[in-house]
């Protein structure tokens, strides 16, 4: 009676993990991308062309999982937070490619003394992740300690919290036109944005937890 | 012939009747807290009715028939005891209100053999009541002990898909024992009085109130469901399954010893008990006043009904 159901939901699983990996690599492009703009390297522009692609793909796996659960995988009281995950997840690499369109479009001149700022706020703003990952992941091996995952995401986004801050801080202290300074206030908030998004969907997945908890 | 058949066809009526009033208690918290689509549900339902009916239906029966009233009542006073539950609680359906159909046809049975002037065995009237009383009662402790056992056996599950299909397993058990309950319990409800003629074998009576429920259930149980599911307490999936299960066993003891029960009282009892876990904030109790005020009503509107149409009709 239930095993069609249950393939769905082992289907559903297999996306989700697809999902996180293209995010990931999103991800992974974006960091790319942004070094190389930094550093003048033309293979920027190659770079966001992949983000683009990525984050396509992310849409159309997230589109899937969403098909998959509302042709019946999962308990339905659970679907809603199952779909609100992949939403999240995303946003994720919706954020990037916001960026990386940032970067692209605006094409910021960024003063050299704020290179090694941004790229440290780049690698921290998306070391998060890993993390998302491992706790879907726990979902299916051992629930009780997805929220240990949840506690690094939440320090993380902290961290990332803080360096926007100083790095704004920093912005601002420059001799430097306002117009420019407001550009890299915005940019700095749209990385920075990438672990909050992060956050954002692991909070949702330690609901799913909550929800088994009752 | 032509009189049996009348009988028959109100008996008919009357299971339809607690057929689309009760489908509620049997699927609403389930339906209602989201754990199974109405559809899969009434056709789970339907199959576990007849079975409950068929199997374990003939000790309700046989109380109903012959048990409240001690001699042959003549084929009218049936029709009417039949009629005035019936009518009674299709308008208790249609108003969204889960009242008791066992309550309906006992009051309605008593009502019209005091119109007839028949001996009613009032030790067996009062030790039905007496079980009305304790059916709540009990499915509320049982429910509030089932779910602790229910909430300990699923933290033991650690991953997610195996906690869900725990959830999903017990759920299909615990309705498919709950209508089991129900067919067994109120298949007399619905062609009880007519066992007092013994003009059909008990068995046959039984599975013919089998199939008149599971036909309720079918074309009229989803209006119900909703007020039972939603409204009383928010249930997640383990309350869903311990308020269920409770009702089930104790519907099916009351099944076992012969007395008509009310699944609307034991599923308030079941529902009182898994939200006394979380506080008793959780219960919504202008529903539960409302629905307490419908046990003390039922009984005595369906037996003044039966009463007086009986009386003006002589």
């Amino acid at each position: 009676m239930f095993k069609h159901v249950h393939r769905r939901e082992h289907k559903v699983y297999l996306l989700f993990n697809e999902h996180l990996n293209t995010v990931g690599k999103c991800l992974a492009k974006f960091k790319e991308m942004t070094i190389n703009y930094l550093n003048n390297n033309p293979l920027h522009e190659e770079n966001a062309l992949d983000v683009h692609k990525l984050e396509s793909k992310a849409d159309t796996i997230r589109r899937n999982i969403e098909k998959e659960i509302h042709g019946g995988a999962f308990l339905p009281f659970l679907r809603e937070d199952y779909i609100e995950i992949a939403e999240r997840i995303d946003k994720i690499a919706d954020k990037a490619e916001a960026v990386v369109d940032f970067y692209m479009l605006v094409r910021p001149q960024i003063p050299d003394s704020l290179h090694d700022a941004i790229k440290e706020l780049t690698d921290r703003t998306i070391v998060g992740l890993p993390h998302l990952k491992n706790m879907f992941d726990l979902l299916d091996v051992d629930m009780t300690k997805v929220v240990d995952e949840a506690v690094k995401v939440n320090i993380i986004e902290s961290e990332v919290d803080q360096l926007e801050r100083e790095l704004i801080k920093n912005v601002f202290n420059l001799d430097i036109d306002l117009a420019l300074k407001i550009i890299l206030r915005e940019l700095i908030r749209n990385i920075a944005d990438i672990s909050d998004l992060i956050q954002n969907a692991s909070d949702r997945i330690e609901i799913l937890t909550v929800k088994y908890r009752v | 012939m032509s009189s049996v058949i009348l009988l028959v066809a109100a008996g008919i009526y009357v299971g339809w009747n607690i057929g689309a009033n009760d489908t509620a208690n049997c699927i609403g918290t389930a339906v209602g807290s989201g754990l199974i689509s109405y559809s899969k549900a009434v056709i789970l339902i339907a199959i576990f009715i007849i079975l409950g009916a068929s199997i374990q239906g003939e000790r309700v029966i046989e109380t109903i028939g012959k048990g409240i009233v001690t001699e042959v009542i003549p084929v009218p006073a049936i029709i009417i005891a039949l009629l005035s539950a019936g009518a009674f609680v299709t308008i208790a359906t249609y108003l969204k209100l889960p009242v008791s159909t066992s309550q309906a046809i006992v009051g309605g049975v008593t009502g019209v053999s005091l119109s007839v002037g028949a001996n009613i065995a009032w030790n067996e009237v009062l030790s039905i009541i007496l079980c009305w009383i304790i059916n709540p009662i009990a499915t509320l402790v049982i429910a509030y002990g089932l779910y602790h056992i229910l909430n300990a056996l699923a933290r033991k599950v650690k991953r997610i898909r195996v906690w869900e299909r725990f959830i999903t397993v017990l759920l299909v058990v615990t309705i498919s024992y709950m209508a089991y309950s129900l067919g067994a319990n109120h298949a007399g409800n619905a062609v009880g009085p007519i066992a007092n003629l013994g003009v059909i074998k008990l068995r046959w009576l039984a599975i013919i109130g089998g199939l008149s429920i599971a036909l309720g259930s079918i074309t009229y149980g989803h209006r119900v469901s909703e007020t039972v599911g939603k409204s009383i307490t928010l249930l997640d999936p383990i309350t869903a399954c311990a308020a269920q299960l409770s009702i089930a066993i104790v519907v099916h003891m009351f099944s076992i010893l012969g007395i008509p029960v009310s699944t609307s009282q034991a599923i308030v009892g079941g529902v009182i008990g898994v939200g006394l876990v979380r506080g008793v904030t959780a219960i919504n109790r202008s529903i539960i006043i409302k629905i307490i005020i419908g046990w003390i009503a039922t009984p005595l509107i369906s037996a003044i009904i039966a009463f007086s149409i009986y009386k003006i009709v002589a």
